[in-house]
């Protein structure tokens, strides 16, 4: 069965491609445009997602917001999270991964076949 | 009393005077009458020399009169000595007047001269009582010889045969008469002189014992006087000493008075300075602007000032004892016993929420007296502007790096997978191109790191996180990431490292950068085929780190510009168009916030070392 992995990120370009990458991968890949939804859909998802691409800065909700939110939600709370943003300040980093995050990419640096690696070693 | 004696002398003289007087004057004009009418009884022819005689013994007898009267009259006038004198004077006219009155008697009445001789001796023994006689029993004893011997005398005259020429003196009348009146001569001029001589030797004798009484007591005083005066001297010496021994104890309490009055000034002094440092200690920690709390060696609170006060709302009163493991029970304290793991050891610049709108970063420090540990202070730094400024950059640099990043991402990922193929096979020429754009979009990624790099630094609080870290493996892992770009220009690369090394307390993120700099313009700057040499050495408490090119250097006159921002080298625009100039900027940075220091050697056209150190991790 494939793996389930939901994408938040509020970029189109961004979104169709790691979607394509991933998709093309074997993932099952689901979309969200933003923190709010992409809350609302991990929410709804049953089987829960595997993993969680997330972007920081995005419309409505954050990344972190969304994170201290899946803190809070016992069902939520052990889904893996990579953190995908453009930027990656020091603070930055910190934060996200007190608040659980399993990894942090910045997208200047790296490329989708490096991110697929990433997911690769979180989720196989 | 000299005034006694002079009385007692005068009492005598008019005794004398009267005896003059009645008996001795008639007596003389008697007896000179008579002798006057001896020669037609003795039928001698008188001899001249007799009366002469007798006007002699008339005229001493006058002259001894006259010396008592003024004696008598003059006695309160006269000094003592003169009034001895006159008597003594008046004596001897008297003894004369007899001797010669005798001697003529006896010499005339017998018309001999043998009788002279007696006569003389007669005389002296008469007059010896009243020189030698100190009391009666003498007087009277010389009285009776020479009374015995006139008796004698007239006896041998008298009553025994005498031969030729004595013999018509046996049964002389007139002899015999005269022979008695001068017996009652004598007598009445021995008494009336011994008299006066006892008294004069009486009142010479009272006047010796007087004398000596007064010199006994004279000496007794002198003695005594001497005594108290040794005694006196004694003590006058002993408190000539105790004065002494006074002064200098006097002088010493002086010293000691002046020594303790500028110890006590000093001390004074000394207070006044504690005072004034006490005052102004107390005066910078009332007004400092961090909150001071200062522990005791119990760890409890022994000074808070008001910028602490006013952290925590809470009274000096309130707090001033209380020991740092009660903190956790005042709410507002909490988080500091949290922050500093509830021990009071050194920490440094530990975040601590206080409340709401109130983030301090709390600093302890030991104070140390010598080896001993008096207690700890405790420095509040209110953080919570900055915290707020601080966030407000990271949002925004956050939210620059989104808004000039992702569309370059967006470019990045999309260009990466036409090249790899995912969207499709590419002709060579679109490869090229594509290739082209993606270096470009690369270089422009870079330059926007660089800025927001940039922008960090300039906020000061670049270094993130130091932790202890290898330097040889992070200049490895930079190596490896250029191993690519160095073998295509054909660089000969060398790493020169000791065996060991100490590790070194760093963000590794940023060292990487520095050495990331610095490895890329050796590179981008070197000559074809030319040389690189990365060299680490270890140096007293720091780690060298070079690296040595063979490329085209910096001019001499730009070398002073090579670490501010924005500069490039006018050789280094013409060989390579691209770059920020913020490279050695940030490395220079970076390099600084360890505690390093950077620099380098450079020829133009030959090349150029860049150095740096790292301090060695305690």
């Amino acid at each position: 069965m494939a793996k389930k992995i939901l994408l938040v990120e509020d970029e189109d370009i961004m979104v169709d491609l790691l979607q394509r990458k991933l998709t093309r991968e074997g993932y099952e890949v689901f979309v969200a445009r933003d923190g709010e939804e992409g809350l609302k859909k991990m929410r709804e998802m049953d089987p829960k997602p595997d993993l969680i691409l997330l972007d920081i800065i995005m419309p409505k909700m954050g990344g972190f917001e969304v994170m201290e939110e899946m803190a809070k939600d016992e069902s939520l709370k052990n889904i893996p999270v990579i953190v995908i943003s453009n930027s990656g300040q020091p603070v930055e980093l910190d934060r996200a991964k007190k608040l659980g995050a399993k990894d942090w990419l910045i997208k200047t640096e790296f490329d989708p076949n490096e991110v697929l690696e990433k997911v690769k070693k979180q989720i196989g | 009393m000299r005034e006694t004696i002079k009385e007692i002398i005068l009492e005598d003289t008019e005794r004398i005077l009267r005896l003059y007087k009645r008996v001795i004057f008639p007596c003389a004009l008697i007896f000179a009458t008579f002798l006057l009418s001896l020669p037609p009884i003795f039928k001698f022819p008188p001899y001249p020399f007799l009366y002469i005689i007798l006007i002699l013994v008339l005229l001493s007898f006058l002259f001894a009169f006259f010396t008592y009267t003024r004696i008598k009259r003059k006695i309160f006038e006269l000094s003592f000595s003169e009034i001895q004198k006159m008597i003594v004077l008046s004596l001897f006219l008297e003894l004369s007047s007899v001797s010669l009155g005798l001697w003529a008697f006896l010499s005339f009445s017998q018309g001999l001269s043998f009788l002279l001789a007696p006569t003389f001796l007669i005389a002296f023994f008469v007059s010896l009582p009243g020189y030698l006689s100190p009391n009666w029993i003498r007087f009277f004893a010389f009285f009776s010889i020479s009374l015995l011997i006139l008796i004698f005398l007239a006896g041998v005259f008298n009553f025994y045969p005498l031969p030729l020429p004595f013999s018509p003196l046996k049964h002389s009348v007139a002899a015999w008469a005269a022979f008695f009146l001068g017996l009652i001569m004598v007598f009445v001029v021995y008494n009336l002189m011994t008299n006066v001589w006892y008294r004069e030797y009486a009142l010479r004798t009272k006047l010796e014992g007087v004398r000596k009484e007064i010199e006994k007591k004279l000496q007794k005083r002198t003695k005594k006087l001497r005594e108290m005066f040794e005694e006196t001297q004694i003590l006058r010496i002993r408190e000539r000493a105790r004065m002494a021994e006074a002064e200098r104890r006097a002088e010493e309490l002086e010293k000691a008075r002046t020594a303790l009055i500028n110890i006590l000034e000093d001390v004074e002094e000394a207070r006044g300075r504690a005072e004034e440092e006490r005052d102004k200690t107390l005066a910078i920690i009332q007004n400092f602007a961090d909150g001071l709390l200062v522990f005791d060696k119990e760890g409890k609170v022994s000074l808070i000032n008001p910028q602490a006060e006013s952290f925590f709302r809470i009274k000096k009163e309130e707090i001033v004892g209380k020991s740092f493991s009660e903190f956790v029970q005042l709410s507002d304290f909490k988080p500091i016993f949290e922050a500093v793991e509830g021990e009071l050891k050194g920490v440094f610049r530990k975040e601590a929420p206080i409340r709401e709108g109130l983030i301090l970063e709390v600093t302890t420090v030991p104070m140390m007296k010598g080896e001993e540990k008096v207690g700890t202070l405790m420095i509040l730094h209110d953080v919570t502007r900055e915290k707020e400024i601080e966030r407000m950059k990271t949002e925004f640099v956050s939210i620059s790096a989104h808004q000039l990043r992702t569309p370059l991402s967006a470019i990045k990922w999309t260009l990466k997978m036409f090249l790899e193929g995912d969207l499709g096979e590419l002709t060579k020429e679109q490869r090229e191109f594509l290739e082209k754009t993606y270096q470009s979009n690369e270089r422009m990624i870079n330059l926007i790191n660089d800025l927001l790099n940039v922008t960090r630094i300039e906020e000061g609080r670049y270094l993130y996180r130091p932790v202890l870290a290898d330097i040889v493996s992070i200049c490895q892992s930079v190596i490896d990431s250029y191993k690519e770009e160095i073998e295509k220009r054909k660089l000969k690369f060398k790493f020169k490292k000791p065996k060991e090394l100490p590790k070194v307390r760093v963000d590794i993120e940023k060292i990487s950068l520095a050495i990331q700099n610095l490895l890329e313009n050796a590179i981008r700057y070197n000559k074809f085929g030319g040389e690189i040499e990365m060299v680490l050495k270890e140096k007293e408490r720091e780690i060298e780190f070079s690296i040595k090119d063979t490329g085209i250097g910096i001019p001499k006159d730009q070398q002073n510009r090579i670490f501010t921002k924005f500069f490039r080298g006018s050789n280094a625009i013409k060989m390579e168009t691209e770059g920020s100039g913020l490279g050695l900027f940030i490395t220079k940075n970076i390099i600084e916030a360890h505690g390093g220091r950077i620099w380098f050697e450079s020829e133009e056209g030959k090349g150029t070392t860049f150095y740096f150190t790292l301090p060695v991790a305690e």
